[in-house]
């Protein structure tokens, strides 16, 4: 598979080299094995100070790719570099300096906060657990973090019940910037949002991505939320990135009929398209047991034959640029879909 | 809701905040569910015969004694009553004297007592074995709810019993507290082979029946208070384990257990500070249901003999003797029964409103089999 290379203009601070995160489900009475091929062959390049998206339908497997480049769930094969250290390699000791400067935020912002501890000690946390500071120290570290991300300082010994849904994701937020890190996966940290919220949030990213600078790693599950915020994307459909390319060139020019398909589905700020059309009609097969070639060709308008038989490589194709790389047999016919 | 943080926490769940002043009361877990706790009424009559259990067993001779609670003897003040309470308690018992002569055998503080001397007695003034002239008596002014067959005082037995009831209560259940938790806390979180073994050791002790099985085990053992709390808290602590694995397996996947282990958390605190705390609530129902159980099982294992041995007074043997001479004086079957019947039901309705509070959303449906 060819790697997507995105990291022209800055140095790559995260790299990850052909993941496969699989998982093994026994179920029935005969114990018979399931796997979940969750993320099956994915290559993602972020540099530094840069954001990626990364955009799919819900169970297309985002959550467990961006969890699996942490190392927060097994990688079943492939690396990932983080900073020039290779992450899946790393013993305990160098794994703990490391988690000090890769962290998460989360979708839920009920669950992502532990209900008994205090906003103060959840936010202290990274800062105890790697040590960086001690006693009253933390406490006014604490307070300017949490006056950073939009809180008041004094609030550090309330509980997460006592916040509305925004204001958590700031406590997530605040969590997440305690052990200054470098690159963030950010796991569709607007979705569970008010729209009205959605934004505040998204700004208050973008403004600390600036000041800090931050890369990060957008995961969404519409095309919408990432148009202003990324300056890469990769669209992922059942556990593989089927394209590729910088926002404003998949925006503008998309090759893959499933990020056409996306594309239109989306509600648009555009007057003549708004509401967007259905154009995905039916399930997403189910990662157990995937279809064979190209796994959208159940769904696309365009499958051929050969779509169903052999898989099309994520590869760079004539007439796009360098950094556009498309996983589609047809992608150099032009095909749109309408 | 408008997300308006950057002026105030908007305090619309809980309490109202003047805007300019800023707010530091906070409510925090525990006291969210003493309220909801307090709404139960059935919950909070359970809570109020627990207290009043314990409040007995605690102060059980300044109830009912042979020796005064306080009193003026042969010049001197003495409280050998207060005495007698203090020393029943560890530590207690090593730092507090015993008051002499109260405390020698053969010593009827009623005799040596003279009119003239000042005394306090209990509001029973006889010991849970002491006997009198008459037995089987029915109640009376004196013996509130009669005598034995030896002519001792029933309610002072059943005081003194309540004692064995509420120290098998804490300490079986104490040390099946604290393997079921470890057990379970560590197959929940380390799943793998840790989980296996656990598991299969928690079916091997779960496939005895277990009232059977600790008889069987009594019968080796000599029969008295210690080895019944303790056979009962080493065959009692799996409902426990299987809860608080259960709980484990499921919190260890929230996304603020992830949060911590992407901070680099170590096992230590993900288990102390993340995991236990949320899981403690569920399992103190389940505690609470044993406790009703294992105050069951000493009845029974008391009532068949193996248990706590005659002439000390428990709830068991008291219905056993009760049950043999039920002929000649079938009331004395009456106070054991109940107070069986509204221990259990006291440590069952605590367990079931606490369950209810800790999660509103489910409702009581049937007890937690521990
Ligand atoms: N721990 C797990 N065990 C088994 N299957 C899992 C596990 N976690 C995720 N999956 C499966 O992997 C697929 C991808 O899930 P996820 O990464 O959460 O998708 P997304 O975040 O894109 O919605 C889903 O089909 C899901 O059911
Ligand atoms: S490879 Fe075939 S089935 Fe897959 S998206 Fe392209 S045209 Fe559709
Ligand atoms: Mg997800």
């Amino acid at each position: 598979m060819i790697r997507v290379d995105t990291s022209i203009d800055t140095e790559s601070l995260v790299r990850a080299c052909d993941i496969k995160t699989y998982f093994t489900r026994s179920t029935g009475l005969l114990r018979s094995q399931e796997v979940v091929k969750a993320v099956d062959g994915v290559s993602l390049d972020i540099p530094e100070k840069r954001t990626v998206g990364l955009v799919g339908e819900s169970g297309c497997g985002k959550t467990t790719l961006g969890r699996t480049i942490l190392r927060l769930i097994p990688a079943t094969s492939g690396s990932v570099v983080f900073d020039g250290a290779d992450v899946f390699s790393a013993d305990r000791s160098a794994l703990r300096r490391m988690r000090r400067h890769m962290q998460l935020i989360f979708q839920d912002p009920v669950g992502s906060l532990n209900p008994r501890m205090t906003i103060g000690a959840i936010v202290a946390e990274p800062i105890v657990v790697h040590n960086i500071a001690r006693g009253r120290e933390i406490a006014d570290r604490v307070a300017v973090l949490l006056e950073r991300v939009g809180l008041r300082g004094e609030h550090q010994n309330r509980y997460p019940h006592e916040f509305s849904g925004g204001q958590r994701q700031r406590i997530g937020i605040a969590r997440a910037l305690a052990s200054s890190p470098k690159f963030i996966v950010c796991d569709e940290p607007v979705s569970a949002l008010d729209v009205s919220i959605q934004s505040q949030i998204l700004n208050l990213l973008s403004d600390l991505r600036e000041e800090l600078g931050l890369s990060y790693l957008f995961i969404a599950h519409d095309l919408a939320v990432v148009r202003h915020f990324c300056d890469t994307v990769s669209v992922m459909y059942l556990g593989r990135i089927v394209e590729s390319a910088p926002t404003d060139e998949l925006f503008a020019n998309p090759r893959h009929p499933y990020t056409q398909a996306l594309l239109q589905s989306a509600p648009v700020p555009d007057p003549s398209r708004r509401g967007g059309k259905r154009i995905l009609t039916g399930e997403v097969p189910s990662p157990i047991d995937p279809p064979t070639g190209c796994a959208f060709h159940p769904r696309c308008p365009f499958a051929k034959p050969e779509c169903s038989i052999s898989y099309p490589d994520l590869i760079t194709r004539d007439g796009l640029s360098e950094r556009h790389s498309v996983a589609c047999h047809l992608a150099d016919d032009k095909l749109t879909i309408t | 809701m408008v997300d308006n943080s950057a002026t105030t926490v908007s305090c619309a769940t809980t309490v109202s905040c003047t805007t300019a002043i800023p707010c530091t009361t906070t409510i925090s877990y525990k006291r969210r569910v003493w309220r909801r706790f307090r709404t139960h009424r059935r919950g909070m009559f359970g809570l109020a015969m627990i207290v009043v259990l314990v409040g007995v067993a605690m102060t059980a001779p300044l109830i009912a004694g042979n020796v005064p609670i306080l009193c003026h003897y042969q010049g001197a003040w003495q409280a050998p009553g207060v005495v007698d309470c203090l020393r029943r308690f560890p530590i207690l018992d090593r730092v507090i004297p015993p008051s002499y002569p109260f405390s020698k055998a053969g010593f009827d503080a009623k005799e040596a007592l003279s009119e003239d001397d000042f005394s306090l007695w209990p509001p029973v003034a006889y010991g849970p074995s002491e006997t009198t002239r008459v037995s089987l008596a029915g109640p009376s002014k004196r013996h509130w709810l009669g005598t034995d067959e030896v002519g001792r005082d029933v309610f002072s037995r059943m005081v003194h019993g309540t004692v064995v009831s509420v120290q098998v209560g804490i300490v079986s259940m104490g040390i099946a507290g604290v393997l079921g938790i470890f057990f379970g806390a560590i197959a929940g979180y380390f799943g793998r082979w840790v989980d296996a073994v656990v598991s299969r050791v928690i079916e091997i002790v779960i496939c005895f029946p277990d009232f059977f099985l600790i008889l069987t085990v009594m019968v080796w053992l000599e029969p008295n208070i210690t080895n019944v709390m303790v056979v009962i808290g080493l065959t009692r602590w799996t409902g426990i384990a299987r809860y608080t694995r259960g709980e484990f397996l499921r919190l260890k996947e929230m996304d603020f257990v992830v949060a911590a282990r992407a901070n680099g958390a170590g096992a230590a605190r993900i288990v102390l500070r993340h995991l236990l705390p949320n899981a403690l609530a569920p399992i103190l129902v389940t505690i609470s249901f044993g406790v009703a159980q294992a105050i069951l099982i000493e009845a029974g294992l008391s009532w068949l003999g193996f248990g706590v041995q005659p002439p000390a007074p428990s709830w068991g043997n008291l219905l056993r003797s009760a049950y043999d001479h039920y002929r000649d004086a079938p009331h004395l079957v009456y106070p054991p029964c109940i107070a069986i019947f509204l221990a259990v039901l006291a440590h069952n309705l605590v367990g079931d409103s606490l369950r209810d509070a800790i999660d509103p959303r489910v409702h009581a449906t049937g007890k937690v089999k521990v």
